[in-house]
């Protein structure tokens, strides 16, 4: 040590220096994390494509269908004071929705149905942040059946949705194949998470999701 | 190269080390959860729905996300206490230090 180290006091500054800057990296790198989302999926990823792969969500497609209502720029929810930006998203490397990159917005699933189209579209957004935070659907759990939801889109429609289901799944059985593909209707389902904190998990033991009807006319 | 030189060197490499460190263990991200294991192959045939890409093949379903993370508050929290407090002693020892040098 005393090669490097000539003085005890050098050796004490060095790790005095050392220790200030590695603290400033830890705390710069938690609250960056803690209050942005890491999980932003927006890109293309899906898993039996080539991520690099420029696939054409198939919202693109019914551009030219003349009941396009545009695509989603925000969503509003009266009756919990929601009022935030919609952005699209794909899936996460390990194949979930992704969700939106920080805690007030939320997140269309760009790969599925456009809200205002037969099918079922999806929005979700989160619960919470990690500095234990409200995130933008903290009260989703506050809508009830018959209260009216808003999507506004780009081209500067507005859909009114009202809501006809409010249910909370574990989290290892959610009916994916109902919330992403159910076509019986016009629907946009909203997701978050809720329950209790799974340790370890890193994720809360229920999903809740609320499912709203196009009000047509 | 001399000796402050040096030293403000190995500083350095020691605090990147030891925070590239505590950023892989930090409990602040949001982690994906796995959910449903998604099927590599899906024939053109299985449409699900309306998620179709414009080649026809049909697009898996994702699994549901994952939108929480405050049950790392706490551990999040005494994170930032921490080190904020290591970093402010640190930074009035130096900058004492340095100031009696003058």
């Amino acid at each position: 040590m005393y090669i490097i180290f000539p003085t005890k006091t050098q050796f004490i500054k060095f790790l005095v220096t050392g220790v200030t800057i590695a603290a400033v990296v830890v705390f710069t790198h938690t609250f960056a994390l803690a209050v942005w989302s890491d999980s932003d999926g927006s890109g293309i990823y899906i898993p039996h494509l080539s991520a690099h792969s420029q696939v054409t969500p198939v919202s693109l497609a019914t551009s030219t269908n003349k009941n396009f209502p545009g695509y989603p720029s925000r969503l509003s929810i009266p009756v919990i004071g929601i009022d935030a930006e919609v952005r699209a998203v794909g899936t996460t490397a390990a194949g979930t929705m992704a969700t939106p990159g920080n805690f007030t917005d939320v997140a269309w699933y760009k790969f599925g149905t456009v809200p205002g189209m037969k099918g079922s579209a999806v929005i979700d957004g989160h619960e919470d942040n990690g500095l234990g935070l409200d995130g933008v659907f903290k009260h989703l759990s506050d809508v009830k059946i018959g209260d009216d939801l808003y999507v506004m889109t780009d081209s500067g429609t507005k859909l009114h949705f009202v809501v006809s289901d409010v249910t909370a799944y574990d989290y290892l059985s959610v009916p994916v194949d109902l919330i992403f593909n159910d076509d019986t209707g016009y629907r946009l389902r909203l997701i978050t998470c809720s329950g209790r904190w799974v340790s370890g998990g890193d994720t809360y033991d229920k999903r809740l999701v609320v499912t709203a009807e196009l009000k047509q006319g | 190269m001399n000796q402050s030189t040096r030293l403000t060197a190995l500083a350095l490499a020691f605090a990147v080390v030891a925070g590239l460190g505590s950023a892989h263990s930090a409990h602040a991200q949001t982690t994906t959860q796995a959910g449903p294991v998604v099927p590599a192959a899906v024939t053109a045939a299985s449409t699900t729905g309306g998620v179709m890409n414009t080649t026809g093949a049909a697009a898996v379903t994702p699994g549901a996300p994952n939108t929480g993370a405050g049950g790392n508050a706490t551990l999040n929290i005494a994170l930032l206490i921490g080190s904020g407090l290591l970093a402010i002693s640190g930074a009035a020892y130096l900058g004492r230090t340095y100031a009696q040098q003058r």
